[in-house]
């Protein structure tokens, strides 16, 4: 029932946070535009007027790649570094934003405005920063621990078995998933308490968000895999579109670009339920009423003095 | 033994001893018969490099002493008679005289055992052991392999029985490799000669033998796969073909692969890449998959074409000497360049007529780089007369056995509207120009420009606005060359070498320009990256 309920719920609430989501979609263009003008004004300038364009009319080309010369190493090498660039920016502005996305998926009953939602990112970006920062720590050290040292194992076995491989690929993968998914159970938990309180509290968020993942384990852990596997989907999706449609014409190119808009903007509306989903369910779990805050406080909501006996233990950690 | 000892041919290296030099106790004259009985004992090493040993795989590769190829005078570049004999080396391990085999292998009984030769018997020994009876004639080299978990398959492809030997898990591939050996068959018999051969062993070894892939020993050679590979990824295929080509060309012509490693590695390459395309698609032979094709002849033209060192050295090396890791790059891949941009040049079917004609010449033979040569230079002067000058020899000097690149350019289209012209003066003035861009009368030049050292004739494809084309021939020999037009409708496009047949061109964008540049393809590309990006930037972010 709560895990029902916590998706009705969650689902009202990430659509109530629509404006963030278009607020994030743009972000990610403009940031992915750093990378991408560049290289296309590269491509342009190397290309200059030749016809070789006709031998990408059927898709990606390497013969073509391979004519650039030394164009396509300094292209190949600024793109990496590029990539390296972007993702760190990347999870910088996404600390940031999903600081007005916990503050929005709260339960409540006002409209989130922009401001509010650009005034709760700021106030949540630090403590948001300590969890990210920790969480990131543990999934470099699963990744390393749960696939780069198996795999690498079987792969230098002088003797091994056929396929070992693939086969500890295949066990690790999914180790690794479940592992994955109790970060960000833990992340998502973390942030959501720390979103309903006034004063910025990263560890203690943290700490919460340990115990509240294992406190409603299988609850919570069904949930997070129920979104992740519509996350991949929606993410094989665009994958298969780009790789399907080739567009011969402008029109067909610009087509192709608001179809996987769209299916980006689905994606992150997924990204948003889980947030809604997972503060829902802590909401339920220890019996959360969020009211108006007092005139004084930072936020327009914050935890109630009145808390039962088991939320007060958790907030007065 | 006092007539023993070992030598050192190609570099002195003291601590060399692949080769031996036997002194006959008697001289022996031409006619003579010398029978030689060696007990010999080899050590397989443990780690497999190519042969040996891993746990209970075995692969039995240059194991026995060999006989060196001796040369009389006339042969290939022997002024006189004289044994050619080679260290063993990492780059070239084939030039032998085709031999006649007869091995008798005992191992145990539950061993699934594969070799060069044909099975005569198996014996149940009563101690566990069994002991096969093999029989190969007319072979280079003669190599076999044991593991107990070898699944075998067995296919007759007209005169020839084929067995395939590969581990149990990996049946699923079995078709797969079947196939490619049997597209390798038909397509060089069709276009070369027949296999000689009644049987044709082929591996694929498990994955604690797979320093052993990749090899031919004529009648038996092995492949490279892992289990679960995709059906997009052509690359068993193209292993098996490769290795089919070496048993094919090393097996039935038996070059000096030490000393023109190119006429061995490079010819086959060659051959792969024709097999590869028509059988899996000339674009994407090697990888056909919708996000990504990869072409087996882009592997061999981007080897050499983006290859740094691609003018470092020619072709005239002996393997060992290639420096800066340049002997894959030249032998291989500027080798299949050479001869694909000469097949663009004298047509396929010249090119398969030439390949005819070496083979009817020189099966068993041990052909050299010059005999080659002067097969193609026969042929196509059979086929294209003087077209060409009277022989091809310019060819090979400047690709072969020069440093030189190939590079031709468009580096200018210009239009200028003819106002002066008689037809129209008389009706328009520049003021009052109304009629059709088409109808126009243009003054057009076409500026093109060779940036290489070498030079070969190409065509030229212009292209006017109005719809005609026009198809051009430039000796390329000068460095630049412009063409030319008066008359109705600019020049719109121009294509150096239209149908890509020049493969040895290092830059094809250089090699056309319009003047309304299609910029569908970069929008598409980047549109598509925008998206990849953003969904990388969704899958990194908690």
């Amino acid at each position: 029932m709560k895990l029902a309920y916590a998706i009705k719920t969650g689902l009202s609430r990430s659509l109530k946070a629509w404006k963030g989501i278009i607020v994030f979609w743009l972000i990610s263009i403009f940031m992915v535009s750093f990378l991408v003008v560049p290289f296309k004004a590269g491509m342009k300038a190397v290309l200059g007027k030749s016809m070789i364009t006709e031998k990408l009319t059927e898709g990606l080309n390497l013969d073509v790649l391979g004519d650039f010369g030394t164009n396509f190493t300094s292209m190949g090498a600024s793109l990496f570094s590029g990539v390296l660039v972007l993702a760190l920016a990347a999870i910088l502005v996404n600390i940031f934003i999903t600081g007005g996305f916990f503050d929005s998926v709260k339960s409540s009953d006002l409209k989130v405005t922009y401001q509010e939602f650009f005034r709760a990112s700021a106030k949540n970006f630090w403590p948001f920063l300590v969890i990210s920062s920790i969480l990131y720590i543990i999934a470099l050290l699963l990744i390393i621990v749960i696939i780069v040292v198996p795999v690498s194992i079987a792969g230098n076995a002088e003797s091994a078995p056929e396929g070992i491989i693939f086969k500890t690929l295949a066990i690790s993968g999914s180790v690794f998933i479940l592992a994955i998914s109790i970060v960000f159970l833990v992340a998502d938990y973390a942030r959501a308490w720390q979103a309903a309180r006034a004063e910025s509290a990263g560890f203690k968020a943290l700490g919460f968000g340990f115990r509240q993942t294992f406190r409603t384990f299988f609850q919570s852990l069904g949930l997070m895999l129920l979104i992740i596997v519509l996350q991949v989907l929606v993410a094989w999706c665009v994958m298969k579109i780009i790789a399907i449609y080739t567009p011969s014409t402008g029109a067909g190119v610009f087509l192709l670009f608001i179809v996987s808009q769209l299916l980006l903007l689905v994606k992150i509306l997924i990204k948003v339920l889980r947030y809604a989903c997972v503060s829902s369910l802590m909401e339920q779990n220890l019996e959360i009423i969020q009211v108006p805050s007092a005139a004084n406080s930072t936020s327009d909501y914050e935890i109630p003095h009145d808390l039962s006996p088991e939320l007060k233990s958790e907030t007065d950690v | 033994m006092p007539f023993l000892q070992y030598i050192r041919p190609d570099d002195g290296n003291l601590y060399d001893s692949t080769v031996v030099k036997i002194d006959l106790p008697k001289g022996a004259k031409p006619g003579d018969t010398v029978f030689l009985k060696i007990n010999f004992e080899t050590k397989l090493p443990s780690k497999i490099v190519r042969t040996g040993y891993n746990d209970d795989f075995y692969f039995a590769g240059q194991w026995f002493p060999k006989f060196g190829v001796y040369e009389a005078a006339g042969m290939r570049y022997a002024s006189a008679g004289n044994w050619n004999c080679h260290q063993f080396h990492h780059n070239s391990e084939f030039y032998s005289n085709h031999s006649v085999y007869d091995v008798i292998i005992t191992l145990p009984k539950h061993y699934v055992a594969g070799s060069g030769g044909m099975l005569l018997t198996e014996a149940d020994n009563g101690n566990g052991e069994k002991t096969l009876t093999y029989r190969a004639e007319d072979i280079v080299d003669f190599a076999w392999t044991a593991w107990p978990s070898y699944v075998v398959f067995t296919e007759q492809w007209k005169h020839v029985k084929i067995t395939l030997l590969l581990p149990e898990e990996r049946k699923i591939q079995a078709e797969r490799q079947m196939t490619a050996v049997k597209n390798a068959l038909e397509y060089l018999e069709t276009n070369v000669g027949p296999f000689p051969w009644p049987h044709l062993t082929f591996v694929d070894p498990p994955s604690k033998g797979d320093g052993a892939g990749g090899m031919e020993y004529t009648t038996l050679f092995t492949s490279s796969s892992f289990k679960g590979v995709p059906e997009f990824f052509h690359m068993p295929e193209m292993v098996t073909i490769h290795e089919f080509g070496h048993a094919y060309f090393m097996g039935i012509l038996a070059s000096n692969e030490f000393e023109e490693p190119w006429l061995d590695e490079g010819v086959n390459q060659f051959w792969e890449s024709r097999i590869m395309d028509n059988y899996y698609g000339v674009n994407s032979s090697l990888v056909d998959h919708p996000l990504l094709s990869i072409s087996d002849q882009f592997i061999s033209r981007s080897s050499y074409v983006y290859s740094v060192n691609r003018q470092t050295i020619t072709n005239k090396e002996y393997s060992w000497n290639y420096p800066h890791g340049t002997y894959s790059m030249m032998s291989y891949s500027k080798t299949a360049v050479i001869l694909r941009t000469l097949m663009g040049l004298t047509g396929e079917e010249t090119m398969n007529e030439i390949f005819r004609e070496y083979y009817r010449k020189w099966a068993f033979r041990h052909p050299s780089g010059k005999d080659f040569i002067s097969v193609v230079n026969e042929v196509v002067s059979k086929s294209h007369g003087d077209k060409f000058g009277p022989d091809m020899n310019w060819f090979f000097d400047q690709t072969l056995f020069g440093t030189g690149i190939c590079d031709y350019k468009v580096s200018q289209i210009t239009n200028k509207k003819n106002y002066n012209s008689d037809i129209k003066k008389d009706t328009l003035s520049k003021s009052s120009i109304s009629f059709s861009e088409a109808d126009s009368l243009y003054n057009s030049v076409v500026e093109l420009e060779r940036l290489g050292e070498i030079m070969l004739p190409v065509e030229v494809l212009i292209h006017f606005k109005n719809g005609n084309e026009l198809l051009e021939s430039w000796d390329g020999k000068s460095r630049y060359k412009d063409f030319f037009y008066d008359g109705k409708g600019k020049v719109e496009w121009v294509k150096i070498d239209p149908e890509y047949k020049i493969v040895m061109d290092v830059n094809f964008i250089n090699n056309s320009m319009t003047l309304s540049p299609d910029r569908v393809p970069v929008r598409r590309i980047s549109g598509k990256l925008t998206t990849l990006l953003q969904l990388f930037i969704g899958a990194i972010t908690l």
